[in-house]
């Protein structure tokens, strides 16, 4: 059962005539942000495994059967886990541009939807680090005065498409502003 | 020349600055060299050496800081033309530093006893800008520095009406010395215990070094333990340290409370406490982010809530974002929502209440998850089976607890507003403008998104608002509702 809750009768807007949340069309990302997302997770999960290796080899002595039989299992269980929630993460990240606000959603096990509206915007900028660039992404940064909080980063967008949604904002900043 | 013109020359401060920094210098000095005299004192080579080391320490200590704060004053010039003030600084590293008078948020004044002795106040200035470009000018005379506030603060021309402006202002709540006690009596009283821990843990590693206090230990403490009176010999000693606790947390509240008083300005609010250092913060009506105002169940005994007003500042200042009114009664909250908010109307809010479902979130994380802890605990050290009774007890009590909270918060709608009221020991309530949000997000954690419930996350420009555990439904309307709202307002924001 859940609580009684009143409708919102007193609110001065109809408010179905709203647009609402659940009916926004949201773009996903570009295909290549899963690889780059996987490389990287493959070269911390090998490092890490290679490290247990080091580790287990040198110390074998000392450390019990039973772990040395079921540490590699749960590795492999690890292995497996990463690359799908890889996957599953790259699936949900989208988002979507209205005429006003800004909207992205993450997250597999705990999800996440954010909107930033144009006119809270304080200004915004595009970057990329080494592996994004061999791939051709960027990611672009929204700064609000909220802080780091309500600060929105949407990555894996291809470079052209990045560097068009900064213009995109700033424009959209840049009109709110002569209102 | 004209009054109002006085700041557009270049100026210095005023010399008492130098006394502001010497004793600052020193004070430093000697916090550091306190302990290491002292043993020096008792346990160096009496008290001709010792006296020798002081007066070196002290000639060096006091040269230097005379030296370096009469370099600071010559080279330190402030003006304020064109709108904005402009701060040249430095002897070796300069600075040279211009904020518009758009982007401070904030004036503080300092006064201590030497400001007070040398009739001056320290200003700190706040901008909204990157970190580093805080200003602080170290000594100002009252009168000119209220001057400067005021139009530092006014968004409006210099004139001569700013200098009237001062007269606006006016005290609206004195906490009176009995209420000052009251207040006291309901504070943290743990946090005073754990300066009390801290103070004797500093003593212990300074003494560590020069005495056998590790030795005396060694031998007092088993022989305590294992005496047949242990137990009595606790409880014996509870009630000194109750007391003693109880007497240093008036004492300090009295030092840092002394006096407060609450000002309405022309725009804002100001503040002022302290016996020995004066404090003063101020909040302006139109930065203001939130209000948030708490009681726990002591302050209810007494009727008394503390107030925040949080408003608008810049990254680093984030600690010192709120004006705090630690004490005050039902009143003071009235008067400041009714200010800040005018327009605010509870009634015909619209009520969203948590799933409760929420009671079971509560319920695991501070009832099951120390009792998992509990059981480990107690088989470990081979508890006996009262204990479980104990962890039963525990997760009863819990559980009873999170059906109230549960049921008791709740989040109110407004057409223009959002009030949010939860906890059971401590209450907090938080009032908000939704307009002057800065973005909205719902998120939801696996057990929300099996039942349909989001968690809606309010940000302000000053910190954020959750509100958990809301049907999908209506989180998506008040999600649309204030998005709709903020993107209507084309007003100041901030």
């Amino acid at each position: 059962m859940i609580s009684t809750q009143e409708p919102f009768k007193n609110l001065p807007v109809d408010l179905e005539t709203l647009p609402r949340v659940d009916e926004i069309e949201y773009r996903s990302i570009a295909p290549q942000y899963f690889w780059t997302r996987l490389i990287g997770a493959l070269i911390r999960l090998l490092w890490i495994t290679l490290m247990y290796f080091i580790v287990a080899y040198a110390l074998r002595e000392s450390i019990p059967l039973w772990i040395r039989q079921i540490v590699p299992w749960l590795l492999l269980v690890w292995w497996v886990f990463s690359i799908f929630r890889v996957y599953k993460t790259y699936k949900k990240k989208a988002f979507a541009i209205r005429d006003r606000d800004i909207h992205y959603k993450s997250g597999w096990i705990w999800r996440r939807k954010t909107t930033i509206p144009f006119n809270r915007i304080q200004h915004c900028e595009v970057s990329s680090g080494p592996l994004q660039r061999m791939f051709d992404l960027c990611e672009v940064h929204v700064f609000t005065a909220g802080g780091s909080h309500s600060d929105l980063t949407i990555p894996g967008l291809t470079t052209d498409t990045g560097h068009r949604l900064k213009k995109f904002i700033l424009e959209k900043i840049g009109s709110d502003e002569e209102e | 020349m004209r009054k109002s013109d006085e700041f557009s020359v270049v100026q210095r401060q005023s010399p008492g600055v130098i006394g502001v920094a010497v004793v600052k210098y020193l004070q430093a000095v000697f916090r550091q060299a306190i302990w290491p005299l002292i043993i020096i004192f008792i346990f160096g080579g009496g008290a001709d050496s010792f006296t020798r080391i002081v007066i070196a320490v002290s000639l060096f200590a006091g040269l230097f800081s005379i030296g370096a704060a009469v370099i600071r004053y010559l080279y330190f010039y402030f003006v304020f033309r064109d709108g904005q003030l402009r701060v040249v600084e430095g002897l070796l590293r300069k600075r040279n530093l211009s904020v518009p008078r758009q982007k401070i948020q904030r004036v503080e004044f300092e006064q201590n006893l030497v400001h007070r002795i040398l009739k001056v106040v320290t200003l700190r200035i706040e901008t909204a800008g990157a970190e580093g470009e805080e200003l602080e000018i170290g000594a100002l005379p009252l009168d000119k520095a209220e001057r400067l506030r005021q139009i530092l603060l006014s968004g409006k021309k210099i004139d001569s009406e700013t200098a009237e402006k001062k007269t606006a202002e006016k005290p609206v709540f004195r906490l009176s010395f009995s209420e000052l006690i009251r207040a006291s009596l309901v504070r943290n009283h743990f946090r005073t215990f754990g300066i009390i821990l801290g103070f004797l843990a500093g003593v212990y590693f300074q003494f560590q070094e020069v005495t056998d206090v590790d030795k005396w230990l060694a031998e007092w403490l088993p022989q305590w333990y294992y005496s047949s009176d242990r137990m009595s010999g606790f409880l014996l000693i509870i009630p000194p340290v109750l007391l003693l606790v109880i007497l240093l947390t008036v004492i300090r509240t009295i030092i840092q409370y002394y006096n407060f008083t609450l000002w309405r300005t022309s725009e804002g609010y100001r503040v002022a406490y302290g016996l020995f250092s004066r404090f003063t913060n101020s909040a302006l009506n139109i930065k203001v982010q939130y209000l948030r105002w708490r009681d726990n169940v002591l302050m209810r005994l007494v009727d008394m809530h503390g107030l925040n007003i949080y408003q608008a500042t810049s990254v680093s200042a984030k600690r010192d974002q709120s004006l705090q009114i630690p004490f005050c009664f039902d009143e003071q909250i009235d008067l400041v929502t009714n200010d800040v908010y005018p327009d605010f109307d509870i009634t015909g809010a619209t009520t969203i209440k948590p799933s409760p479902r929420y009671r079971y979130v509560i319920f695991f994380r501070i009832g099951v998850i120390p009792a998992i802890i509990g059981l480990v605990y107690g088989y470990f050290t081979a508890m006996q089976p009262w204990w479980l009774l104990v962890l039963a007890l525990w997760l009863l009590g819990i559980w009873i607890y999170a059906g109230h909270y549960t049921r008791t918060m709740y989040l109110k709608a407004t057409p223009d507003h959002v009030f949010v009221e939860r906890g059971i020991l401590e209450k907090n309530r938080w009032l908000l403008r939704v307009s002057r949000l800065q973005g909205v997000s719902l998120s939801q954690n696996p057990w929300e998104a099996r039942r349909n419930l989001s968690t809606l996350n309010l940000f302000t420009a000053a910190g954020s608002v959750s509100f958990p555990y809301i049907r999908n439904d209506y989180a998506h309307r008040l999600h649309d509702y204030f998005l709709f709202k903020i993107e209507t307002n084309s007003a100041v924001w901030m």
